[in-house]
C-alpha cells in the first residue's frame, strides 16, 4: 500500500515537474511582455477600482473598512485573471488546434492526473502571481493584512483557484468556438467581479441573489476568508463542500477529457 | 519472430459508420511497415488506435504482448506516436518542447540531452532547436515531433506521414535515420509517398474501406500485376465516338481518358499493337507505356476490383 502510493506520488510529480518546466519555459520566452502585465493589473485594479469606490464606500456593511475588503479581493481578482490564460491556452486554445494536450495525454498517466496536473501547476503559477501583487500593492498602499490573515488568505485562495480552475477547464473542454468561449468567458470575468464578494458585497443584491450568491461554492473559500478576518475564527467546516466538490469536479472533468478525446 | 503488436477482431465505428472493421493482424518486432490506402480507408484511425490514441469499439490491441485496454500506462511508455498535424506548443523553442516529453517521460537530462544532440544531428535541426516551434517550416516542425518521440526511446514508433511537408534533404535524412532504427523499434507509419515506401521496400498493408485488401512487400503484392502495363496514347483529338472504340477493343483494361489521352491497362504488350490497329487513321502525338507500380495498386478502381 505504502509502496504504491509512493509510485503513485513519484508518477504525479513526473507530470507536475514536467507541466511545471513547462510553464518556466513559457515565462522565460515572453519575459518583458508577461512581467509588464502582471506588473500593470494590480496597479490598473488599485487606481480605477479601489481609489473611486474607497471614495463611495469607507466601510463594508459590516463595519470592515473598505481597504480590508477590497485589497484581498483584488488579490483573489489578479489570481483569477493569472489562472484563465493558463487553462484557456491548454483546454481550449492549444486543444481545438489539437496540439500537446492530446500528446500530453498519450503519455504514460491517467486523464485524472492530467486534470489534477494542470490544476495544480495553473493553481501555483496564479497563487505566485497573487503573491507579487501582494507585493505590489504594500508598495503602492499600506497592506492591510496580518501575516496570519494573509498565510490564510493564501489558503482560502488555493481552493478558490481549483474550483475555478475547475469551472475553467470544464467551458474549456466543453466549448469548441471561439465565439462561444468569448461569451462565456465575459459572463464569467462578470461572474468573478461581482459574484463572489470581491468587490460588492452580497448585502446590496436582492435577498435571493445575496442566498444564491453566498451558496455558489466558488464564492465561499473568499466567505470564509473575511469571517476569518471579521471573527477571527476559521469556519473549517464551510469549506468541506468546496474541497469536496473539487474532488467531484476533477472527476467530472476527466470524463469530459475522455469523452472529448474519444477515449 | 516474436510480435510487436497485435490486433484481435479490432472494430471502430463514428456514429453508424464503420470505419474499421474486425482488423486481425500482426507486426514483428523491429519491422517497417506502411499503411497505404485511399483517402478515408481508415488508416489515421488504425493508427490513433495503435498509439492509444482513440479505443476500438470492440475488439484487442496487444503492443509487446500486453492488452492496451488493461495495461495502458505499461503500454503508452513502449509507444511514440508522431501525428500528420503539427501538435508542438508554439510558444516554446523547439528544444523545450523536445525536453518537456523527456519530462513527461521521467528521462533524465543528460539522456536526454544525449537523444537530442544524436537525433537532432541526424536529422540535420541542431541550428533550429532554439527557434520558437511557431516561427519555423512545416518540415522542421515534423522533423522535431520525430526527436520529440525518440527522446523517451519508445520501442513501436508510430507515425501519421513520417516526412509529410518535408523538403527533398529532409526526406532523405528522415529515411535514413528510420531505416537505422529500423531492427530496434517496430515502426508502423501511414503514408501516401508511393516512392518512398517503394524505396523502403518492406511490409505494405493496404487498406480500403476499413479492411486490409492487401499484405505483403512490394514484390509480392506487385506479383498479381507482374504481366500488367499501363499505356497511354496522345491524340491530336479524342472524339467520343474513337474513345468508345478504343474502350471496346477486348483485350483493354480500365480504359480512362484525361482530354486528349487515352489511358488503359494491358496484360501483354499486344494490347498496345490491337490498339493501335483500332486507331490507325488516327493522328497520335505521343505514346507512353510502364511497368505497374504501387501507385497503380493503389488507384482506387483497382483496389475496388481488381486488374481482372
Amino acid at each position: 500500500m505504502g509502496f504504491t502510493g509512493f509510485r503513485i506520488c513519484r508518477t504525479r510529480i513526473g507530470l507536475i515537474y514536467a507541466l511545471i518546466m513547462r510553464r518556466v519555459w513559457s515565462w522565460k520566452n515572453r519575459l518583458v511582455p508577461s512581467l509588464l502585465l502582471l506588473l500593470t493589473l494590480p496597479v490598473i485594479l488599485y487606481v480605477l477600482v479601489g481609489l473611486s469606490l474607497n471614495n463611495i464606500m469607507k466601510n463594508s456593511l459590516s463595519g470592515m473598512p473598505f481597504e480590508l475588503w477590497v485589497i484581498p479581493g483584488f488579490i483573489f481578482i489578479i489570481s483569477s485573471m493569472g489562472l484563465f490564460p493558463l487553462i484557456y491556452r491548454d483546454f481550449f486554445d492549444l486543444r481545438v488546434h489539437r496540439k500537446v494536450l492530446a500528446h500530453v495525454v498519450l503519455a504514460p498517466y491517467r486523464k485524472r492526473m492530467v486534470i489534477f496536473g494542470y490544476l495544480i501547476v495553473s493553481g501555483i503559477e496564479a497563487i505566485i502571481l497573487g503573491i507579487i501583487s501582494i507585493g505590489i500593492f504594500s508598495a503602492i498602499s499600506s497592506f492591510p493584512l496580518s501575516v496570519i490573515e494573509t498565510l490564510f488568505m493564501i489558503v482560502c485562495l488555493s481552493l478558490y483557484l481549483l474550483l475555478l480552475g475547475n469551472f475553467l477547464i470544464s467551458i474549456g473542454l466543453l466549448i469548441n468556438t471561439v465565439t462561444t468561449f468569448s461569451m462565456i468567458t465575459f459572463i464569467t470575468f462578470i461572474f468573478i467581479l461581482f459574484g463572489n464578494g470581491f468587490i460588492i458585497e452580497f448585502g446590496f443584491f436582492p435577498t435571493v441573489i445575496d442566498v444564491f450568491l453566498k451558496w455558489q461554492p466558488i464564492s465561499i473559500p473568499f466567505q470564509v476568508f473575511q469571517l476569518f478576518i471579521n471573527t477571527k475564527i476559521i469556519y473549517w467546516q464551510m469549506l468541506v463542500y468546496p474541497l469536496v466538490l473539487v474532488l467531484f469536479w476533477v472527476i467530472a472533468n476527466t470524463k469530459i477529457l475522455k469523452w472529448k478525446l474519444r477515449h | 519472430m516474436e510480435a510487436s503488436i497485435t490486433l484481435k477482431k479490432v472494430g471502430k465505428l463514428v456514429g453508424d459508420k464503420t470505419i474499421l472493421a474486425g482488423l486481425n493482424f500482426g507486426v514483428e518486432r523491429g519491422s517497417l511497415v506502411a499503411i497505404v490506402g485511399v483517402n478515408d480507408s481508415g488508416k489515421t484511425t488504425l493508427l490513433k488506435l495503435l498509439s492509444g490514441f482513440e479505443n476500438p469499439n470492440y475488439g484487442q490491441v496487444f503492443i509487446h504482448g500486453l492488452d492496451m485496454d488493461k495495461r495502458r500506462q505499461e503500454t503508452r511508455k513502449l509507444i511514440g506516436y508522431v501525428p500528420h498535424e503539427n501538435d508542438l506548443d508554439p510558444w516554446l523553442t523547439l528544444e523545450q518542447n523536445i525536453r518537456f516529453t523527456s519530462n513527461l517521460y521521467k528521462v533524465s537530462k543528460s539522456t536526454a540531452s544525449a537523444r537530442i544532440f544524436r537525433y537532432a544531428d541526424a536529422l540535420n535541426l541542431t541550428q533550429y532547436l532554439n527557434e520558437l516551434a511557431m516561427n519555423v517550416s512545416h518540415g522542421t516542425q515534423k522533423k522535431t515531433m520525430l526527436v520529440r518521440e525518440l527522446v523517451h526511446d519508445p520501442d513501436v514508433l508510430i507515425m501519421d506521414e513520417p516526412t509529410g511537408y518535408m523538403d527533398a534533404e529532409s526526406i532523405r535524412l528522415t529515411w535514413d535515420l528510420l531505416k537505422e532504427l529500423k531492427g530496434n523499434k517496430t515502426i508502423v507509419y501511414v503514408s501516401n509517398a508511393l516512392v518512398e515506401i517503394e524505396q523502403a521496400h518492406d511490409r505494405i498493408l493496404v487498406f480500403h474501406e476499413g479492411q486490409i485488401l492487401m499484405d505483403g512487400h512490394l514484390d509480392k503484392l506487385l506479383e498479381s500485376t507482374l504481366d500488367y502495363h499501363q499505356f497511354q496514347i496522345e491524340f491530336e483529338n479524342l472524339s467520343k465516338a474513337l474513345y468508345k472504340k478504343l474502350a471496346n477493343v477486348a483485350t483493354v483494361v480500365s480504359p480512362n481518358r484525361l482530354d486528349n489521352i487515352f489511358h488503359f491497362y494491358g496484360r501483354t504488350r499486344n494490347v498496345f499493337f490491337d490498339v493501335i490497329r483500332t486507331a490507325s487513321d488516327e493522328l497520335m502525338i505521343d505514346l507512353n507505356v510502364k511497368k505497374l507500380g504501387l501507385w497503380d495498386l493503389l488507384d482506387s478502381e483497382f483496389a475496388g476490383r481488381g486488374l481482372d
